[in-house]
This record gives structure tokens, C-alpha cells and sequence, in this order.
């Protein structure tokens, strides 16, 4: 039915495919991860109390980047791994289709090591890690194995559990200083886009639409919900920050390492001395579409390179990912690691332009080949 | 088959996390209220105040059990104070902390640093400054509470609603790390059988340098926060009357064309006055106007008094220069600090008094 599932190797049935609506979820859920708990510090360093500025750029930017994607999707006959192939022929296609698996597979490890040092910090300093890897791991299988529809799912869920927590937002926006944000544009272009830089950084996940894309049931219906979801996604970056940005003043929140769970601690509820344990155990539901979408993709691209099952690939993968993140310990080297994988996806983003003109170029070579 | 399996997993995950080691309440040595002196030789000396959950089943028998140890830094407190202790201590329900000011006019910032840094203490903990020693403070029994932490937290929690400012410990590390801000903490003095409290201690970054006593915090909150209630006694001739504050604003307005920076504070206070001591007319409408006039002379002698003050000690506690912060794009805060003695605050209040009771 549609044009995809004729293209030799993409005859998935239709009850594989998701709806286009549900593409705001996978892409929105993908977009909220353990950033969000402490974005906030990363910016203020280099734009202040401007840094919102920042934030609203980086999110138009992601809709160019957003538009370019769906650009060459929607012609380049299947997912990334196709579009390689027709480029740079088989041997180089195949090589950068398995850079971004890689890649896929850093951004899920972040997402682990930073989440079970919050969880070590905040709650549970003598946590068995790997223990608490090991069930997290297992049930990331089981959802990973039940394919794109369960993966789905889970994003759906994990933007509803998600959602009462921006409720909240409301008492340290009571305890805080509605003055702080002004004088408005008080920092050099430079400094903006600097932070502009750094929040692009906050918007990443959605470049998993190039291994997901295939399954949407009529791609180009869902780019609106696309294009809707980094706006949401934007929107709630931008509320987070700027209640940060009352409830701290700048320089104590330059300081501060995880804004966001830290807002968290002003909640008072009659039932609930210290809300930040119930807010860090909702925020698994948070990021587990992170990891489930992240090895899913990981492990769908050395499928579509060397036709094996993904579920070979899958359990190797979370073994390179168990062993290391049950023994990594300490802020500096998770620091690395994040920096690493922001470097990496920053690399990742100016990539897309960059395949978008060389397709264009090929396309046009082949065609006037053939004509 | 696959899908059971997992089912069996995730039922025994969530049965078996049952087996958890875990304490119970009466189990633990659950730390309500800690307080800071100074020691020997540059230490300090934390006591800790424990509650007793007895397993008696009668309601009244909540005793207290008090810790004391000395020790370079708090953590090093809590170390030595758990060497005391027969059951794990626990600070994560900690609501009140003080410190003496002996202790503080040495500098407390050690100590502050720790407060922001630990995760388990909470936001809505309160702080206050002691005169006197906080372990006498502790380790007295007063009659309106059972327990002497319930006592203090209410004490300042209530109080925050009347004539003095809310402090919690969010607002203490605001106005700490703030620029041009200093913080400030409610000081509390025991009396023979009551503790109350005296007035205001401000900081110098984390030195305590000032107080004020309670007579003069009503004004301070007015300069500082919109509130709605408090009291205030205003000298009228040879009596005193009574002020019940019903509403008061505040406003800020810096005036900087380009000159040196000035600022206007604003003050609208609304207010009903009950009683007149050794004033001998009948309240009426002329005699309320008189009042306005001496209140509002009252008001700003104060006001302007306490900002003299706060320019002596170098000391920004209402947060002018934070203010000035956000209205100035070329804000320097060295050059602020330097010129602060000079700033020019002029305080403007206006006083209404809008009822004087059900009988004239």
C-alpha cells in the first residue's frame, strides 16, 4: 500500500506499523531523558539568565534539522542504512550505517550510567549497581524483543507518567523570584549561541525517525506530529529552565548540578516529606523508551547491514552495555562520557545536512544516467 | 510461553523486593532538630536532638534523648555523635537547625556549604541564630509542645505569618548565593521557661556582622516582603498605640538616569488600630489621621535607620543590589559594593488606617 513496502527488503506487514500520530510520542519521549533533570547548569554557564534565548533557537533549529530528515526519507526509499547504501555504495554505507549504531548504543549507555548515578546520589548511595542493571537490562529485552509496537507503547506511557510531574512545577515557581530573568539580552550574541550549542544538545533522540521511519503506516502524514513533538518538547525544556531560573539564582545555579530534581525538593505534599524520591523513581518511566528506542535502533541497523537476527545483536549489545555500566563509578568519569555523547550527537546533527546535499547530488547524477 | 516467564520474573521482582533489608521508625534515631556552638580549640559542638518512640502504647510518653559531641566539621558531629547513638542515626527528617552566635559571628560557611550540598536535608527545613548557647536551647523542655523541636518549628513557622520573615532553609541559600544580596536568620533567645524570638541576625556572606531586635522586624518585613498581618506598637504622646497591619506592599523602584543610582521603596501599609494605651480622645476620624501621620513618621525614622545600618555594616539583606541586578544591563558588582554606602534609598510610606473597631 505504500510505496516502502514495495522496495525490496521492507515488506513489513502492516501489523508492524504504527500510526503517524504516534510518531509525537517515540520522537517527544525520545527528546526527555536524564537531561532534563540537569540541563539547566550547562546553559546558565554560558549564556546566564539569557540562556532561554538559547533554548527557543536550538528549538527552531531542530525543526530544520527535523525537515531535512523527513526530506530525504521521504524519497530515499527506506531508513538510513538504504539511504548510505544508495550514496556511498555498499562498503562506506555500511561502515557509517554502523557508526550511528554506535552511536545509538553511546546515547543508551549515557542514558544508563547517568540515571543510576542520580539514582546513587540522591537516593541510594550504596546501590548494588548491577543488580539494579541487571533487572532494568532484563526488562529493557523483553520490550526490545516485543518490536516497534511495544517500544511504542512504552513511549506512550512514559509521556503519560511524565506529564504529573510538570504539575509540580507549580511550588518552586511559588517559592521563587519572578524578577530574575530580566534584564532580557543582557549577553553577547556569542555567549547566546554558545548556550544555543549546548541546549541543541538537549533536543537529541529524534534522529532515530532514520531507523523508525519505515514503520510509520503513511510517513508523510506524520510529520506534522513530528514537527509537534519537538515543539512540545521545546516548550517543556523552556518551562523547566525558567523555573529554575526563579527558584535559583544565577550563580547558586551554576552550582547546582541537577536543576530540575532539585526544584523537586521544595515540594512539600501532606503524605510526602521529600518528593525527589517519588520524582527520581517516576523518571525510570522517563527514560525507558530512551533505552528501549535507543537499542532497538542500535540493534536494528546491523540487521539491515548483515541480515541477522536482531535478537543476536540485542543480547551482545546489552552486554557491552551491562559490563561497563556496573563498573563505572564516579562523577568525572560519567562527565566524560556525557561530553562524549554530546560531541558525538552534535557531530551527528551537522552529519544531516551534510547527507541531505550529497543525496540530492546522487540523486541527480543517477537520474541523469539513467535519462 | 516466552511472555510467562517474564510474567513470573516481573511477580517475583516485585514480591521479592519485599525481602529488602529495612528499619522501622522506632528502630532508627531519627534526628528532629541539631544545634551548632562553638567548642575548644576552634571546634565545634553539635547536639542532637533524638525522639524517643518508646514501645509503650500511651500517647505522652514521647521523651527526647540529646547527643553531644565535638567535632571539626558537622559531618564530623554526626560521626561522633553516632559513636553515642545505639541505633543508626538519621538526618533526613532534620526540620530545625541552629546555630549559636557565638558560632556564627565566626563564620558559618562551612556549614552552609553543607546544607546545599547534602541531599537528604530538606528545603522547608528552618534555621535560626541562637543568643545564647543552642545546646541550652535543646536541652530544655518547654510546656506548649511535647518535644522542643515541635516547639522551635512552629515557633518560626507561625511566626513567618506575623510580623517576622519566612526563612526556611531555601530562602537562606537564595539570598546567600545571590549577588548583591545578603541573607538573614530569625534570632531566638531562650527565657526561663520559653524560648522567643528576640529579633533578626543578619549575614555578611556566612558571617553573622548585625541583629536587630523584635521591636524593629516589623519594619525590616515591610521593607522586604508583601504581608498581612503582625503587629505594630507606634509611641503616641505620652501612650503607645497599637498597629494591625491588614495588607502591606511593597515597591521598588531604582532611578538611575545617569548618574549614580537611587532608589525609591515604596511602602503601603494598611492598617486597623484596637487599642490606644494612655491616649486620652475618643477615636474618630481626625485622631486616625493624626495617627497616620505619626505612624508613617515612625515608619520611615525606622526604615531609614535600619538602611543606614545595613550601609554601615556593608550589608545588602533587602536585596537592592540584586534588584538593581535585573533593572541595569551594565550591572558591576564590584563597583556596586563600592559605591553602596553612598546609594541614595529614599523611603517613602504611606499609612491608611481604614477601621478602629466595633465601639468608638
Amino acid at each position: 500500500m505504500n510505496r516502502l513496502n514495495s522496495t525490496p527488503g521492507w515488506n513489513i506487514p502492516i501489523n508492524y506499523l504504527i500510526t503517524p500520530m504516534y510518531v509525537l510520542f517515540l520522537i517527544h519521549s525520545m527528546q526527555i531523558g536524564v537531561g532534563i533533570l540537569g540541563f539547566e547548569k550547562y546553559l546558565v554557564e554560558k549564556a546566564g539568565y539569557d540562556a532561554w534565548i538559547s533554548l527557543l533557537i536550538a528549538g527552531g533549529f531542530m525543526h530544520i534539522i527535523l525537515w531535512m530528515i523527513y526530506r530525504f526519507l521521504q524519497n530515499g526509499g527506506g531508513d538510513i542504512v538504504q539511504i548510505h547504501k544508495n550514496v556511498f555504495g555498499k562498503y562506506i554505507g555500511w561502515f557509517l550505517s554502523l557508526v550511528f549504531s554506535l552511536y545509538f548504543l553511546l546515547l543508551t549507555f549515557n542514558v544508563i550510567i547517568t540515571f543510576t548515578e542520580v539514582i546513587k546520589v540522591w537516593v541510594f548511595p550504596d546501590l548494588q549497581v548491577w543488580i539494579f542493571l541487571f533487572f532494568l537490562l532484563a526488562l529493557v529485552y523483553y520490550l526490545v524483543s516485543g518490536g516497534v509496537r511495544v517500544i511504542t507503547g512504552i513511549c506512550l506511557i512514559s509521556v503519560f507518567i511524565g506529564l504529573p510531574l510538570f504539575l509540580l512545577k507549580y511550588f518552586p515557581v511559588q517559592a521563587g523570584h519572578s524578577m530574575n530573568v530580566s534584564p532580557m539580552i543582557s549577553h553577547s550574541v556569542t555567549d547566546i549561541l554558545a548556550a544555543t550549542k549546548q541546549s541543541v544538545l538537549s533536543f537529541l533522540g529524534f534522529e532515530f525517525l532514520l531507523i523508525f521511519y519505515p514503520f510509520i503506516k503513511e510517513p508523510a502524514k506524520s510529520k506534522k506530529w513530528a514537527h509537534f513533538a519537538v515543539f512540545y518538547t521545546t516548550m517543556i525544556y523552556l518551562i523547566s529552565l525558567l523555573v529554575t531560573f526563579v527558584y535559583f539564582n544565577e550563580k547558586q545555579l551554576k552550582q547546582v548540578v541537577w536543576g530540575t530534581i532539585s526544584t523537586w525538593k521544595i515540594v512539600e505534599l501532606p503524605f510526602i516529606e521529600r518528593f525527589e524520591y517519588i520524582g527520581i523513581a517516576m523518571w525510570l518511566y522517563v527514560i525507558l523508551p530512551n533505552i528501549c528506542l535507543g537499542l532497538w535502533g542500535a540493534t536494528k541497523i546491523p540487521k539491515r547491514v548483515f541480515n541477522i537476527k536482531q535478537k543476536y545483536v540485542l543480547i551482545v549489545f546489552l552486554l557491552v552495555i551491562f559490563f561497563p555500566a556496573a563498573m563505572i563509578d564516579g562523577r568525572s568519569v560519567i562527565n566524560m562520557v556525557n561530553n562524549f555523547s554530546s560531541q558525538a550527537g552534535f557531530y551527528v546533527l551537522l552529519y544531516i545536512p551534510v547527507l541531505l546535499v550529497l543525496k540530492t547530488i546522487s540523486d541527480k547524477v543517477r537520474k541523469r544516467r539513467e535519462g | 510461553m516466552k511472555a510467562k516467564n517474564f510474567l513470573v520474573l516481573l511477580i517475583s521482582m516485585s514480591l521479592l523486593s519485599g525481602c529488602m533489608q529495612h528499619t522501622s521508625v522506632e528502630e532508627n534515631a531519627i534526628i528532629q532538630m541539631a544545634g551548632y556552638d562553638k567548642g575548644e580549640n576552634k571546634r565545634i559542638r553539635g547536639t542532637m536532638l533524638i525522639p524517643q518512640y518508646g514501645s509503650s502504647e500511651s500517647k505522652s510518653a514521647t521523651s527526647e534523648v540529646y547527643l553531644t559531641a565535638n567535632g571539626d566539621g558537622v559531618k564530623e558531629v554526626e560521626k561522633e555523635i553516632q559513636k553515642q547513638s545505639s541505633k543508626p542515626i538519621s538526618i533526613g527528617k532534620l526540620s530545625v537547625t541552629l546555630y549559636s552566635k557565638e558560632l556564627a559571628e565566626g563564620g558559618i560557611s562551612d556549614i552552609i556549604d553543607i546544607l546545599s550540598r547534602d541531599p537528604r536535608m530538606s528545603r522547608n527545613m528552618y534555621l535560626g541564630i541562637v543568643d545564647g548557647e543552642a545546646i541550652d536551647l535543646i536541652e530544655s523542655q518547654y510546656p506548649q509542645e511535647d518535644t522542643t523541636y515541635k516547639q522551635l518549628e512552629d515557633l518560626i513557622k507561625n511566626n513567618a505569618r506575623f510580623n517576622f520573615p519566612m526563612t526556611n532553609l531555601h530562602d537562606f541559600l537564595y539570598s546567600y548565593y545571590a549577588q548583591g544580596m545578603d541573607a538573614f536568620l530569625p534570632l531566638i533567645t531562650k527565657k526561663e521557661a520559653n524560648v522567643e524570638l528576640s529579633g533578626l541576625a543578619f549575614f555578611k556572606g556566612g558571617t553573622v556582622v548585625s541583629t536587630i531586635p523584635d521591636s524593629n522586624v516589623f519594619t525590616y518585613k515591610m521593607l522586604n516582603e508583601n504581608f498581612k498581618r503582625g503587629m505594630q506598637n507606634i509611641p503616641y504622646k505620652d501612650g503607645t498605640i497599637m498597629l494591625d497591619n491588614i495588607g502591606s506592599s511593597v515597591e521598588y523602584e531604582l532611578k538611575n538616569g545617569l548618574g549614580e543610582p537611587k532608589f525609591d521603596i515604596r511602602v503601603n501599609i494598611k492598617a486597623e488600630v484596637n487599642e490606644m494605651v494612655g491616649v486620652d480622645r475618643e477615636a474618630n476620624p481626625s485622631l486616625m489621621k493624626e495617627l497616620e501621620e505619626v505612624s508613617v513618621e515612625f515608619f520611615e525614622t525606622n526604615a531609614n535607620e535600619l538602611i543606614q545600618m545595613f550601609k554601615e555594616k556593608e550589608i545588602d539583606p533587602l536585596g537592592l543590589g540584586n534588584f538593581a541586578k535585573t533593572r541595569k544591563r551594565d550591572f558591576d558588582l564590584t563597583k556596586w559594593k563600592d559605591n553602596y554606602s553612598d546609594l541614595k534609598v529614599n523611603v517613602k510610606v504611606n499609612v491608611e488606617i481604614t477601621e478602629y473597631g466595633i465601639f468608638s
